[in-house]
């Protein structure tokens, strides 16, 4: 009995400490949360505008991305300088219809696939 | 004695018993009617053919007494005729008729005493075969003519021919004509001796009346007629005497128009007429209607040609009685509403020959007095009106008719204009060269003037006018040759209640044809307008005063419907005051003169502008208030209206200076001094060529040249600027401080009462946003500003010898890399404005600063001290990389959702600051301070903002045996988790400590090591290469965009 507990225990332990990883196909498309969204595509390109502060998807910020098991890692280049913006996200959920990240400041955000 | 006396007297009674008893037996018995009378009737037959019938013929003696008569009763001539009123041609009830024969048996004389014809009456009548009644008379056809000249006589006296009461009627049955007289008496004597007839003739008749009823139906008629003619013809050739005249109750009607209506008509002519020569000589012959009377003097000649020479004059003819006698038809034909009275004196003189193809000569004088006209419906009753006039007429050579005006004047109300001149060829060109002089009321005119203008004053003129009628009716100016001065005094004038206009005193000179030459276009109207105080208002919006104005204005031929308007004005002022009351804008201009010109341009309009001032003060409200020195400027212009672009349409060449200008506004607290502008402007370029600006304690000076406007407005080419932004020295923060929150218009929100908050919230939305109006950079554009600032002052630091370029192209505003030098650093700065839409802006900056202090770096940006709190821990030098940029809103708050950020910041050789932040950091993670040397080799420090959250990505700080890493993240609304981890120092432990709270209120606790091994290559994991990675990502990137990369702390 202790060594089936003590197995399940380094099992349940190293479960917890592996590293989530998800389908990056699952990224692919527009997201939305509220007024806010995403776009993913496949070929590491993406966008993001939100319309609560009038900004169409034609105006949308543009980024390249990557993603590192759930580790996401957007690119800003910046419009009016050569500055780079780099923001990663911390992956809580990817699914085919949601999507739920957490900023490095600790922020959530969950967004349904359109 | 007395016995000698008796016996005569009985001798004479004698023979004068005898006498008559002789006289009576010659009378009763000898030739008694029953015995002359047959022998009459016997003779009747040789001289009528008709019926006739005689009662009685008789001898007189006393009634005809000392002479014997002869004496017919009742003879009438029968002849009757089908329509004829009677059958009676004539009818004399007594004829009788006495002869001298004594004078004639012994002297040859023919002398009849009296031929005296009582109560006769004739009936001529002509039937529709134009057969006479009276053609009864024997026409002795054998009869051969006596050319001698010899009279059978030596002398003719018919002393007294007398008919009494003799009337005729006229029947004319082809010609329409119906005539008849009555009661004509006729007292006439007749001496004719050798070749001179003397005659002395009295003629009266009662009512004469003639119709005619064919087409033209014309009824006329007289009450009675009387002519008097005492005089003798010489030689049977000259009539010599005086012939009077009246015509009583004269009456016209023809085809029912009446044109005498009892009219007294009447003529006396003192007449010399030789027959021969059928010349006539008269000697003030006298010619009447009613009182209305002419006098003729001097002579006419009839022959082939009539050869006259006559002065003629009339009394004072007063027009309304003469009017009279016009009938009313044409009175309404020509005078229709007119109300004429007055008095016409003519006078005159027609001299020449009258033929086929010549007409005498007519000069004539007019004298018009004591007249006044009243035109129904013009407004204006003249009285006072007076005339002299005088006239030469010549219908052979109409070129010398002429007309003389010594005067004509009238008056109307207060007002008065009289006239003089004359008018050459006066039948064909009508040649008018006149002097006018006027007073006129304003109040007087006001018919004339608009209903909704009200004009009091006066107007004194004098003109003088050449010109002919064909120029002046047809208003060619051209060759109106006109001069003159029109004075307005005590002019007001009110224009729909709401304009107002007043002046004591303008004077206008005007010349027709101008002789100022116009380069751009025929100058035809010349007016020269001088006012020494001109005042102009309109309720509820402005009100101006010009004082000592002088205008000389050129206008084009305003008739030649062919060419546009063109004019021309020199203007000079003393002074200008302006005052708008809604906004309360005033300006004074002191001095302005210089030319304005409008004027056909080909198919355009072309205007030029000369302007000239020595000062211009001018104030909006307490907002604004501008001064300046001389103001010169030329300006050109041609209107295109089939441009749509209004440069375009106006085609402007402008070229401006001015001095001295000084410029207040209420939202800057120092005045803007612009000691100088010259510049240049057209549809191809503005250039600037000189400007000097001075703001408190900063100069500026703007040059440079904008190009190809007309192609960037025409959409062919971009629009291209090259400007120099040359200061000596600008103090950069003054001007912050000084045009800080200018043109913002927000109002501070109060707070409204809890009722109005409850009222909102129920009906939300009914707060209405006002529009804002961000700038929009312009597309199309392509203009660089190249700056050069010797001195900058910014906060405390000068900079020096600031340089770069503002750009804006094609819609994006760049300022860039603005590079500058100071004590503290080396600067770089970019930034780039563009605006896609309104309320969708975007800002964004590069900002470099090499080889700067820490301490002068929160100096100069004090915001870094809130976007790295911990960086006021170090001390030394630094380079200083940012880059921010985020889309605006219409009223330019940020779009968070855009807000990109990123810096860097690399240090070397830095010393650790002992405050309090870094007492507590020490103590939390074991540091022994008194044996560590705080100082730093070296901080790399990079860090992003996006949106709200503001990331400091790991950095490690070494400082003697210790060694730290530093991160986390604060978000804007200044919450804070950061970590230190302490990788290295003397103890076998690796601490950790986490901070959070805010940066006011900032909390401290002991953790874990997070990043023990990011600064150690060989134990790194794959999060701590991507942690890298980004970090070098964000630092090169940065890097990048710095001009100088020599400058740059190399790793």
């Amino acid at each position: 009995m202790k060594k089936i507990i003590f197995t399940l225990a380094v099992l349940f332990l190293f479960a917890g400490c592996d590293k989530k990883k998800f389908d990056v196909a699952d990224l692919y498309g527009k997201w939305q949360s509220g007024t806010l969204y995403e776009k993913y595509n496949a070929s590491g390109n993406g966008s993001t505008w939100d319309e609560a502060d009038d900004v169409t998807e034609e105006e949308a910020q543009t980024f390249t991305w990557e993603l590192e098991k759930e580790t996401l890692t957007r690119y800003h280049q910046m419009e009016g300088s050569s500055g780079v913006v780099p923001k990663t996200f911390t992956i809580k959920t990817l699914t085919a219809t949601t999507l739920v990240y957490e900023t490095s400041g600790g922020k959530t955000f969950t967004f349904t696939k359109q | 004695m007395k016995k000698l006396l008796k016996i005569l007297a009985i001798s004479l009674g004698s023979i004068v018993g005898v006498s008559v008893i002789a006289v009576c037996i010659v009378v009763w018995f000898v030739f008694t009617p029953a015995k002359l009378t047959p022998i009459v009737k016997s003779y009747i037959p040789a001289f009528v053919t008709c019926q006739t019938e005689l009662d009685t013929v008789d001898l007189t003696f006393f009634s005809t007494f000392p002479h014997f008569g002869l004496r017919l009763n009742n003879l009438a001539l029968i002849n009757p005729m089908d329509g004829a009123p009677s059958d009676t041609v004539a009818y004399i009830k007594s004829l009788v008729a006495t002869v001298d024969v004594n004078e004639y048996l012994t002297n040859s004389n023919i002398v009849i005493n009296g031929v005296y014809v009582d109560n006769t009456f004739a009936s001529i009548y002509v039937n529709a075969d134009s057969v006479a009644n009276y053609d009864v008379f024997v026409t002795d056809t054998t009869a051969v003519e006596d050319t001698s000249s010899a009279m059978p006589f030596n002398q003719l006296n018919i002393k007294e021919v007398k008919l009494t009461n003799i009337s005729a009627s006229y029947t004319d049955v082809p010609s329409h004509l119906n005539a008849s007289i009555q009661n004509i008496n006729l007292d006439a004597n007749v001496l004719m001796e050798g070749d001179d007839i003397t005659t002395d003739l009295n003629l009266k008749t009662g009512a004469i009346d003639f119709a005619m009823t064919d087409s033209t139906q014309l009824m006329a008629s007289l009450g009675a007629f009387d002519a008097e003619f005492s005089g003798n013809l010489a030689s049977y050739n000259r009539l010599n005497g005086t012939a009077k005249c009246t015509f009583h109750d004269v009456s016209a009607v023809m085809d029912s128009t009446r044109y005498a209506d009892s009219l007294l008509v009447s003529a006396v002519l003192p007449l010399d007429l030789m027959l021969d020569t059928t010349k006539i000589v008269l000697d003030k012959a006298l010619f009447a209607i009613e009182q209305h009377q002419i006098s003729v003097t001097g002579n006419a000649e009839v022959g082939d040609d009539i050869r006259m020479d006559l002065n003629f004059s009339t009394n004072e003819i007063n027009l309304p009685a003469l009017f009279k006698l016009v009938p009313e038809e044409m009175l309404k034909e020509y005078l229709d509403g007119i109300t004429v009275d007055g008095d016409l004196q003519l006078s005159g003189n027609v001299r020449g020959i009258m033929n086929d193809t010549l007409m005498p000569l007519v000069s004539a004088d007019a004298t018009y007095s004591k007249g006044s006209v009243v035109v129904e419906g013009l407004g204006h009753d003249l009285y006072d009106v007076e005339a002299n006039v005088h006239a030469d007429i010549d219908l052979n050579d109409e070129k010398n008719s002429a007309v003389k005006i010594h005067s004509v004047s009238a008056k109307t109300g207060k007002s008065m204009v009289s006239i003089s001149g004359d008018i050459q060829d006066l039948l064909n060109k009508m040649i008018f060269d006149i002097k006018a002089n006027a007073r006129v009321s304003l109040l007087d005119v006001k018919n004339e003037i608009p209903e909704d203008v009200f004009v009091t004053g006066w107007v004194d003129a004098v003109a003088t006018v050449k010109c002919d009628m064909d120029a002046l009716t047809n208003v060619d100016l051209k060759r109106i040759h006109a001069n003159g001065t029109v004075n307005l005094s005590d002019l007001d004038v009110i224009y729909a209640d709401s304009t107002f206009v007043s002046t004591n005193k303008i004077a206008v000179d005007f010349k027709l044809p101008s002789e100022r030459v116009q380069n751009e276009f025929k100058e035809v109207i010349d007016l020269d307008v001088k006012s020494e105080f001109l005042h102009v208002m309109m309720t509820d919006f402005f009100k101006t005063d010009l004082e000592g104005a002088k205008f000389r204005i050129g206008v084009s031929d305003v008739m030649d419907t062919t060419k546009d308007l063109a004019v021309a004005c020199d203007f000079a002022l003393k002074n200008i005051d302006y005052i708008m009351d809604t906004d309360t804008i005033s300006a004074t201009v002191r001095n302005p003169k210089g030319t304005a010109k409008m004027f056909p341009k080909g198919k355009n309009t072309g205007y030029a502008c000369v302007f000239n001032c020595d000062s211009i003060y001018a104030k909006v409200a307490e907002d604004v208030a501008a001064r300046t020195g001389n103001i010169s400027l030329k300006a050109k212009a041609e209107y295109d209206e089939n441009q749509e672009d209004v440069i375009l349409q106006w085609n402007p060449d402008v070229v401006l200076n001015f001095n001295q200008g000084q410029i207040s506004v209420s939202a800057i607290e120092k005045p803007i001094k612009v000691s100088k502008i010259a510049c240049e402007f057209n549809k191809k370029q503005f250039k600037i060529d000189q400007s000097k600006i001075i703001l408190g304690n900063s100069d500026f000076q703007l040059t440079g040249i904008i190009k190809n406007i007309a192609d960037y407005i025409n959409g062919e080419d971009l629009l291209k600027g090259d400007l120099q932004f040359t200061s000596d020295y600008t103090d950069v923060m003054e001007l912050m401080d000084l045009v800080s929150g200018f043109g913002d218009t927000t109002e501070v929100a109060t707070e409204a009462p809890k009722e109005e908050l409850a009222k909102t919230e129920e009906t939300e939305s009914t707060v209405v946003a006002e529009e804002d109006n961000p700038f929009m950079v312009p597309l199309g554009v392509d203009v660089v500003m190249n700056t050069d600032i010797k001195k900058a002052l910014v906060g405390k630091k000068v900079i020096e010898h600031v340089g770069g370029g503002l750009t804006i192209r094609d819609g994006v505003l760049v300022l860039e890399e603005m590079g500058f030098t100071c004590d503290a650093a080396q600067m770089q700065l970019t930034a780039t404005y563009r605006s896609p839409r309104k309320n969708h802006l975007f800002a964004g900056f590069d900002f470099h600063l090499i080889d700067i202090s820490i301490a002068d770096l929160i100096d100069m940006i004090p915001d870094i001290d809130t976007i790295v709190p911990m960086l006021k821990s170090f001390s030394g030098k630094a380079e200083f990389h940012l880059a921010a940029e985020t889309y605006l809103k219409s009223n330019y708050d940020p779009k968070y959702s855009t807000l990109l950020g990123a810096a860097a910041i690399k240090g070397r050789d830095l010393v650790v600051m002992d405050n309090e932040t870094y007492e507590t950091i020490s103590k939390m993670l074991l540091f022994n301070k008194k044996k560590t040397k705080n100082v730093v080799d070296s901080i790399d420090v990079e860090m992003t903002v996006y949106r709200d959250e503001i990331e400091l990505y790991p950095f490690v700080v070494s400082m003697d045996k210790y060694q730290a890493v530093l991160a986390g993240h604060h978000n804007l609304d200044m919450s804070c988790n950061y970590h230190i981890s302490l990788t290295k120092c003397p103890l076998p432990i690796k601490l950790g400590l986490n901070i959070g709270g805010t940066l006011d209120d900032l909390k401290y606790k002991l953790g874990k090591c997070e990043y023990k091994k990011l600064y150690k290559p060989e134990k790194r994991g794959v999060v701590d290469e991507r942690v890298l990675h980004l970090k070098q990502t964000i630092s090169s990137s940065l890097q990048s965009g710095v001009k100088n990369q020599d400058a740059l702390i190399k790793d």
